[in-house]
């Protein structure tokens, strides 16, 4: 996996988050796009990167959130770090592995936030956020598979 | 590279942080400065992406609406076309009825129209036809009448199988039996032939009669070709000539620069003034 493609992807899923996607989908769901290329980069990457990007996208989402410094600094690269660790695991090293992981990423960050809101007495995500992100995971992952189509390592050419 | 281990710590080191700085927040209360200082790095480009995604929405959004206001205003037009056509309808049954005897105006139907447009006029000045865009296929027949909304507009005279070209009552081959609506003097309307003008003259109107300007001219039926009671145009000026006949302009109900959608009637050979009521046998 490129490094320079892998941070390109990361502007351009902030760009896409933050600009346009205010501006085509529709209210009541959110995709996290953020999500789908730090786990697209973990999942190529290895444990490492997922850490590196989890904590990156997170700590990003978080500025841009007006919510918490930390929120998603901490479930960012908890969950991309376990998809990357599960990406090595049978039967998830398969080509099939990468869409469930990437739908675990999505769902297991909702959770999380869920649960440090909620459980830990941080700041609690409205159930209509809340919703709304579920609603956008099928999103979050295709967006996550072309990520991975992007990332991956072209074969060698003549 | 950092072994299984390594990254465990390290994972457990980035949790810490963050937790950490979430409770340190929450219990005083205070941001951190990187907040400030990420949205001065990634705030240029996202306002720039954003302005650029939004004009672009924006001006889609515009393209669109714009499409829906065109369908609008065609839909608007349509109706308004209708509407005028029925009015006409109507025009016509009350004139036949007004003329002869109410017990006819059942028979006064004019039948169902069929709509169509006008995709194309003739090349030569000299030759005042236009094409619609309906034809053999859509029940047309050669001499059907063909109406404006506003007013007739002249007769069929070549039927192709999708098409059929219209001969204009402003052309000099054309000419329809008429009658005035309040004086109730008959004459023919036909186009006015000095000088290219697109208005009608009404011939065979002796001197004496009472005409008055802005008068309605309507077709009387008498040449069995127009139905009864269609609006052909308004009487515009009078002259007495040298002769006996009067000279009277008629100005026409339809702008034939302006058409768009035409109507065309049946064909049908009862055309014409329904029978005197005490011509029973």
């Amino acid at each position: 996996m490129s490094y320079a493609r892998a941070a390109l992807a990361v502007v351009a899923a902030f760009l896409l988050q933050t600009a346009i996607l205010p501006l085509t989908v529709g209210e009541g769901v959110t995709p996290d796009f953020l999500l789908a290329t730090a786990a697209a980069a973990g999942l190529l990457g290895g444990p490492g990167p997922a850490i590196g990007f989890g904590l990156v996208t997170g700590l990003v989402q978080d500025s841009f959130s007006g919510g918490l410094l930390g929120m998603n600094g901490f479930s960012k690269p908890l969950v991309v770090f376990l998809a990357a660790r599960g990406r090595g695991r049978p039967p998830l090293d398969t080509r099939a592995g990468i869409p469930l992981l990437l739908l675990f990423a999505a769902a297991a960050d909702l959770a999380i936030l869920w649960a440090l809101g909620e459980v830990a007495g941080f700041t609690a995500i409205p159930a209509r956020e809340l919703g709304a992100a579920a609603f956008g995971i099928p999103i979050t992952v295709i967006y996550g598979l072309l990520v991975v189509r992007f990332l991956r390592p072209r074969p060698g050419g003549y | 590279m950092p072994g299984k281990r390594g990254h465990g710590i390290l994972l457990g080191i980035v949790l810490a942080a963050n937790f950490l700085g979430l409770t340190f927040q929450v219990r005083s209360g205070i941001n951190f400065p990187i907040r400030d200082g990420l949205a001065a790095v990634f705030g240029g480009g996202q306002s720039l992406v954003a302005g650029s995604a939004r004009a672009v929405w924006s001006w889609a959004e515009t393209v669109g609406e714009a499409h829906e206001m065109r369908l609008a205003r065609d839909e608007l037009r349509d109706r308004v076309a209708r509407l005028e056509w029925e009015l006409t309808v109507q025009r016509g049954m009350l004139e036949r009825a007004r003329g002869f005897t109410s017990l006819d105006a059942a028979a006064m139907d004019l039948g169902e129209p069929v709509s169509g447009e006008i995709v194309g006029v003739s090349a030569s000045p000299l030759d005042r036809t236009v094409t619609v865009n309906r034809g053999a296929r859509h029940g047309i027949e050669r001499d059907a009448p063909v109406m404006a909304a506003s007013g007739l507009l002249g007769r069929i005279v070549a039927v192709g199988p999708g098409v059929s070209q219209v001969e204009l009552l402003s052309a000099s081959t054309a000419a329809v039996a008429v009658i005035t609506s309040s004086s109730r003097t008959r004459g023919v309307v036909r186009a006015a032939a000095e000088g290219g003008a697109s208005g009608y003259r009404l011939h065979f109107v002796p001197v004496g009669q009472r005409i008055a300007i802005g008068e309605e001219v309507i077709s009387s039926g008498l040449d069995r070709l127009y139905p009864k009671g269609l609006l052909v145009g308004r009487v515009s000026a009078i002259h007495e000539g040298a002769g006996l006949l009067l000279e009277i302009a008629v100005e026409p109900a339809v702008d034939f620069d302006t058409l768009e959608r035409v109507f065309v009637l049946p064909r049908r050979d009862d055309f014409g003034p329904a029978p005197e009521p005490d011509a029973a046998p």
